[in-house]
């Protein structure tokens, strides 16, 4: 008998599986408390301060747009340069991580996106019992919110915000592998997936006005999605043979 | 059997193109205690990185119970890597961080981590990042024992401990491993203090093992002499003594190679002492590189 098969233990989830959990309870709770949790009070007291003496007619959820996207990209560099060598000293594997970080940063765009877009149904519904305007006036043109429908708000905001993810994930494992200068020569490739989702898949007058989202070509989303595909497909291939650094106390 | 043999063949392992393992052959049975000596840059810490799969060899083979561990799932949860600053996640409680290692391990022991962190006197309330160098280092400790991982490997993980917890670690892992058989690797400096534990010793230098052998059979090939300083001098003449210390008028020397046992009888005789060789002194000898004064 082998030693390893002496050391057999009981059936466990696979350990992608495991370290998904974990990693989505992580980014849960730095998401959901520590963003959402603070953005959303934040912007009904601005709200309720700037209707005492002008007449509304911005969308103010709208405006976390750029906060739920950056927060979590940063997150996603973290995990990358931080949690990855704890991961692997702890005895898992570089390929469960990086299934884990993606199906991770797929949740955290998803649900962002589902997050604002409750949120801004919400205030939908006040700012009309309130009589406001909830609209953009972005270029000269006042489009009201959800113009292009709900659903396809929702689907280009969690495409956004999920190729965020997936940027910081790329940003952070060329940095944790090849060090500072190729990490920053890197960062036209590294943030293909953002540019991707907000040069191809999106209207081009629409990219930092998301309540206006409307998916552009049909070549461009798939030519989007491709390259969030590929991108991720990157980050496996980074992050499989990745050495783990020597660290001394 | 519970423990896992560690074979290496030809083992290279560098860091860009500057080598720092040149083809090392190990075999390492299981269920004992290796110590891992070596000086700083000796190669120590790159080695147990390629058994814990940190990093990939450069060449030749490494084999953890017949098995080559990289990216080896199911392998690399039972082999435990505990290095000196610690691997856990900083800005979370050290009760987290065991549930983390829970997480990670099939074989890790939550009960048994929880009774060390009290006996340690380690607050599981606090975070990672804020515990001194020796708590991590005990916390550290604790990981690796609780981890009852079939190889377990500590990397100078006990250095920044003060002597009682130093000495509680050294305790809980002879303990531990009686009632847990596995293979343990210890690195250390503190060759003193840890050579009782030792059954095997592999001394690594410059990237190359300059010896590798039975901890007793190390032992039988080299003797203290204590006594007068004169006689003692006197017996340890034409033989290689690479250790010396003198206090007042006794003197001990420590003599390796392969020793006169006529000559060391004749010693008794003569009323010297005649001890084992410290591990350390044959270690300071074997690794000087600095031109030695003639025995």
């Amino acid at each position: 008998m082998s030693a390893v098969a002496a050391s057999d233990t009981p059936t466990r989830a696979p350990q992608w599986l495991r370290v998904y959990r974990h990693l989505a309870r992580a980014y849960g709770s730095m998401v959901f408390i520590w963003f959402w949790a603070i953005a959303l009070p934040v912007v009904a007291i601005v709200l309720f301060i700037v209707s005492r003496n002008v007449a509304v007619e911005v969308s103010g959820v709208s405006f976390t747009f750029h906060g739920a996207l950056w927060f979590p990209f940063s997150l996603a560099i973290i995990v990358a340069t931080t949690y990855l060598p704890i991961h692997v000293a702890n005895g898992m594997t570089r390929r469960s991580f990086s299934g884990a970080a993606l199906a991770a940063n797929v949740t955290v765009g998803v649900g962002s996106a589902l997050m604002a877009t409750a949120a801004l149904l919400v205030e939908e519904r006040i700012y009309d019992a309130l009589g406001w305007l909830h609209a953009d006036t972005f270029a000269g043109n006042v489009l009201g919110v959800f113009h292009d429908g709900v659903l396809t708000y929702f689907v280009g905001l969690a495409f956004l915000f999920t190729a965020g993810q997936l940027s910081g994930s790329l940003v952070g494992v060329v940095y944790y592998r090849y060090g500072g200068w190729v990490g920053t020569l890197l960062l036209p490739v590294t943030l293909a997936p953002l540019a991707a989702i907000g040069f191809l898949a999106l209207d081009q007058d629409s990219q930092w006005t998301p309540w206006d989202i409307s998916l552009s070509t049909t070549w461009g989303d798939a030519l989007a999605v491709l390259i969030l595909l590929a991108s991720a497909v990157a980050f496996h291939l980074v992050a499989r043979n990745t050495p783990i650094a020597t660290r001394k106390a | 059997m519970n423990g896992y043999p560690v074979r290496t063949e030809g083992l290279g392992m560098s860091y860009g193109r500057t080598p720092a393992l040149h083809s090392i052959s190990l075999d390492l049975a299981p269920d004992r205690i290796h110590g891992l000596l070596g000086r700083n840059a000796a190669g120590k810490t790159t080695l147990l990185s390629g058994l814990a799969a940190l990093r990939p060899a450069s060449a030749g083979t490494i084999l953890i119970g017949g098995q080559d561990p990289f990216e080896n799932e199911r392998l690399m949860e039972h082999i435990c890597l505990i290095r000196e600053s610690g691997d856990f996640i900083p800005d979370r409680r050290l009760s987290s961080n065991l549930r983390y290692l829970q997480l990670a391990r099939p074989t890790f022991d939550l009960d048994y981590a929880e009774s060390l962190l009290e006996a340690f006197r380690l607050d599981p309330r606090k975070r990672a990042q804020t515990l001194s160098r020796g708590q991590a280092s005990a916390f550290g400790a604790i990981a690796g024992l609780a981890s009852r991982a079939p190889l377990t490997m500590f990397d100078e993980v006990h250095l920044g401990m003060d002597a009682p917890s130093r000495q509680r670690f050294y305790d809980e892992l002879l303990k531990d491993f009686v009632e847990h058989p596995r293979t343990i690797i210890l690195s250390s400096h503190l060759i003193s203090e840890v050579e009782h534990l030792l059954e095997t010793v592999t001394i690594l230098h410059d990237g190359n093992v300059l010896l590798a052998d039975e901890a007793d059979a190390l032992r039988t090939r080299g003797a203290t002499l204590t006594g007068p300083s004169a006689l003692v001098d006197q017996h340890a003449d034409g033989q290689t003594v690479v250790g010396l210390r003198d206090l007042g008028p006794t003197r001990q020397v420590t003599v390796f190679g392969d020793l006169d046992e006529e000559s060391l009888r004749s010693a008794q005789a003569d009323g010297i002492q005649v001890g084992s060789v410290p591990l350390q002194d044959l270690f300071i000898h074997l690794t000087n590189d600095e031109p030695r004064e003639g025995s």
